[in-house]
């Protein structure tokens, strides 16, 4: 219980006609936590109620054992990152970090100190006298990463920190981020649309979807679920109708039907690590000729679909 | 004492930050732009044949201090916080263990700051291109006073009303733009009761009371005109305050 | 499967559905303006205090005819019904709320890609766009002077409808000069800057400060009003109208600075276009 660092009760936030989240539950512990889901599901929502900059509806969200709203001095414990661009393209990195710095309270050496240690950190110390305005999308995230760790919070929120970066600097982010908690010892709750990226960094992950929370836990069990679900598979090639009858004397086969004028098959099955482990031994045996095959649901928007449903 | 130092570290940065952002930014053109026309228009009016005393008083009054320096107030006033919030930088000060209030005073101080030193350069070398030609005496002098002692209390209480319009309002130049040329300009100047309803009929009554080029019917007394205006300043900052407390930021 | 291929027609020479183009940008323009709130409160509020109440009054007061004087002279219950102060306020907040984002909008947004990928030339787009703003302004600055003209003129008592007609003609041009007036102008303000807030500033500080300067330096020389555009457009209509203007006045400086106020905003706009086009 003490490791909880957020905690919602049935939060629920809504913009006129807008449900930014509905009735939202999720524990987040110590470590790094990734919260998954797609575009407009309430990540960011989630964050800024989490910051105090939103007022929940209804509900309740507690942070470091504390409510946010207009709970300035628990800022002081919380450093955020935003998903959208906030940075003036005027100002220099190192101005924004004074202001940042000075807004917590550092000043003299103290302030000058930290900036050279965050800078150094984040990979921006020769670039902190350049205008902001000049910055790639990567050094932007990384000054606005450096600017949200100046104080030396307890826990980090970063909303979509590998948004809009290139493969590469991904890579960087990515390393960085898992170094912040491996080595600096913050506690992080990142937020993603990617699952595949949270894998590289944390084990841990709530799934979000239309502003609710619909499952958390090990990545490993969201995998699980993935495959436990009914996959639907398309098979194109020739003498569909003779693997379409030995197919459906698997047990594990719910139901095929016939698509594009017989051109294709579409297999719906209950078990497809059974499913995947059979079909080249029975397309052998029948000897048709399989051109493609591809799933329709290994992917998590199904997955979202398939929990929601459930 | 611990709280306090930190609380002025907080309020100082910001004040130092926005400040640096008023001055620096390419908006300042319109203030050149304004000092430019300032200069040429008193300049030339200076040139010509005219009593010293009641033109120069009258063409700074028109210019300036009626006109101009609340139609600066509303261009910076109205973007202060408004710019922030639009661009999303403000995140930075909310997320920051900074008292709202505090936060918004800091921005108070910093446009009071910035928008007192502009008006000061503008008054100043457009009332030396009007009298410089004609000579600056003690009654000079007097006009110059008086009237910076106006811009001066102008700036305190137009960056305090369009300060809070840039909190509550999306778009506050359409409000600062109603006001400062319909509301002040127009019913500020209609006889009878209804300019009491305007700031700029009490800046008018105190400097009628110190210039006799300043005229206007019915002036009330600097004490009252002073009040109302301080008490004006003072409620408006506490209404802006109050509001960006408790806004929220999506 | 495979790839549809591309079939390729030569080009014959002609352009198709060039005049399209400009209406889909002017009808575009129309329908996001009339569609504000902000435009559609100006426009009432505006039709109501500014023209409906000449319009009433003029209809039930007694005359003969429809003369120059019904439209700028001075009446003693209204005032002037096209030299008022009232109007040129309402028309700059309109010409501010209209104008101001045109172009600056579409520099901010780098819209000027989308447009140019397109075969649209500078003078279109341009087109367009002025096309737009004169179809929103025009139902404040030329719709309701031909109103109020013709309900005069169907209450008029006496006989004589040429000389009506006559001042209808001169109203059409009246109602054309102030539209294209406001409207040249607002959108050259818009084309200097990237920030539409700085636009409708500017538009509306421009007109007010020239009619200040205007004020301070006639009492030096009386040709300094027309510095004012305010006071350049009064006096405009004075000369369609056939009025005399004060002897004091010269009258070939209000063509001069017509000509400059109505065709170089144009080509200042033009050349700020022109250099998006071609990718500076």
């Amino acid at each position: 219980m003490n490791d909880i660092k957020i905690k919602t009760v049935n939060l629920s936030k809504w913009y006129s006609k807008i449900i930014g989240l509905n009735s939202f539950q999720l524990d987040i512990s110590s470590g790094i936590t990734g919260l998954v889901g797609p575009n407009g599901s309430g990540k960011s929502t989630f964050f800024k109620l989490a910051i105090g900059a939103l007022k929940p509806k209804t509900g309740q969200i507690i942070v470091l054992g504390q409510n946010p709203w207009m709970n300035q001095k628990l800022m002081s414990d919380i450093g955020f990152c935003p998903d959208y661009d906030s940075l003036s393209d005027e100002t220099t990195g190192k101005e924004f970090l004074e202001l940042v710095g000075g807004l917590h309270g550092l000043k003299g050496i103290n302030l000058k100190n930290r900036i050279d240690e965050t800078s150094e950190i984040v990979g921006m110390k020769e670039d902190l006298y350049r205008k902001i305005g000049g910055y790639s999308k990567g050094m932007r995230q990384r000054i606005k990463i450096a600017g949200s760790i100046l104080h030396n919070p307890k826990l980090l929120l970063l909303d979509e920190p590998l948004s809009g970066a290139d493969p590469n600097v991904r890579k960087s982010l990515i390393n960085l981020i898992k170094s912040l908690k491996n080595d600096l010892g913050h506690d992080i709750v990142v937020s993603s649309h990617v699952l595949y990226e949270i894998e590289r960094m944390t084990s841990k992950i709530a799934l979000i979807y239309k502003g609710r929370a619909i499952a958390s836990g090990e990545i490993s069990d969201i995998r699980n679920l993935i495959d436990e679900h009914p996959h639907n598979i398309i098979i194109e090639g020739t003498k569909l109708e003779e693997l379409a009858k030995k197919l459906l004397e698997k047990k594990y086969t719910i139901s095929v039907g016939y698509q594009e004028n017989r051109k294709k098959i579409k297999v719906q099955v209950s078990k497809p690590d059974e499913f995947f482990d059979n079909i080249t031994e029975i397309i052998t045996d029948l000897n048709c000729e399989v051109t493609q095959m591809y799933s329709l649901d290994d992917n998590l928007e199904a997955v979202f679909n398939y929990l929601v449903e459930r | 004492m611990l709280d306090i130092t930190d609380n002025l570290t907080k309020f100082f940065a910001l004040i130092k930050y926005s400040t640096r952002k008023i001055l620096f930014k390419k908006r300042i053109i319109i203030a050149f732009l304004i000092l430019l026309t300032v200069i040429s228009v008193l300049g030339y009016a200076g040139s010509q044949q005219t009593d010293k005393l009641t033109t120069g008083s009258d063409l700074l009054g028109l210019l300036i201090v009626w006109f101009f320096m609340p139609a600066i107030c509303m261009i910076y006033g109205c973007s202060v916080i408004r710019d922030e919030i639009e661009d999303k930088s403000i995140t930075h000060v909310i997320t920051a263990p900074i008292n709202r209030i505090l936060a918004y005073s800091s921005y108070y101080v910093s446009l009071i700051i910035c928008l007192s030193l502009i008006n000061l350069i503008i008054f100043s070398l457009g009332f030396i291109s009007f009298f410089g030609q004609k000579g600056i005496d003690s009654e000079a002098i007097s006009i110059y006073t008086t009237f910076l002692g106006l811009v001066i209390l102008g700036v305190f209480i137009y960056s305090a009303l369009f300060l809070l319009t840039s909190v509550i309002f999306k778009r506050p130049i359409y409000f600062g733009l109603f006001f400062v040329f319909i509301w002040e300009g127009f019913i500020g100047t209609i006889p009878g009761n209804i300019q009491k309803i305007s700031f700029n009929f009490y800046l008018r009554s105190i400097g009628s009371k110190q210039l006799e080029y300043i005229t206007i019917n019915g002036a009330t007394n600097v004490i009252t005109s002073l009040a109302i205006i301080f008490g004006s300043i003072l409620i408006l900052i506490i209404l802006g305050s109050i509001f960006f407390k408790t806004k929220e930021f999506s | 499967m495979g790839i549809d291929r591309i079939k390729y027609r030569s080009w014959k020479g002609g352009k198709s559905s060039h005049f399209r183009r400009v209406y889909s940008i002017i009808l575009n323009i129309f329908i996001q303006k009339i569609k504000s709130k902000g435009i559609l409160a100006i426009l009432i509020i505006g039709l109501i205090l500014v023209h409906a109440f000449p319009i009433i009054f003029g209809a039930l007061f007694p005359h003969e005819e429809l003369t120059p004087e019904m439209l700028v002279g001075s009446s003693i219950i209204l005032g002037s019904y096209l030299k008022n102060g009232l109007l040129v306020i309402f028309i700059l907040l309109l010409v501010s709320l209209v104008c101001s984002d045109l172009i600056s909008q579409d520099l901010k947004d780098k819209s000027f890609v989308l447009y140019f990928s397109r075969p649209i030339k500078t003078l279109d787009y341009l087109i367009g766009k002025i096309g737009g703003a004169i179809g929103i302004i025009s139902i404040f600055t030329f719709f309701p002077f031909i109103f109020y003209c013709l309900v005069i003129i169907g209450t008029q008592t006496g006989d004589d409808y040429s000389g009506s007609f006559s001042v209808f003609g001169k109203t059409i041009i009246v109602g054309m000069l102030t539209t294209f007036f406001f409207v040249s102008y607002g959108i050259m303000i818009s084309s200097l800057t990237q920030k539409k807030t700085y636009a409708g500033i500017g538009i509306f500080m421009s007109f007010f400060v020239l009619t200040i300067v205007g004020s301070i330096f006639s009492t030096f020389d009386q040709n300094w009003v027309f510095i004012s555009p305010i006071n350049l457009l009064f006096y405009s209509y004075d000369i369609i109208y056939g009025i005399d203007i004060p002897s004091e006045l010269n009258s070939n400086i209000i063509g001069i600075l017509l000509f400059c106020i109505l065709f170089i905003p144009l080509v200042v706009t033009y050349t700020q276009i022109y250099k998006k086009e071609v990718g500076r």
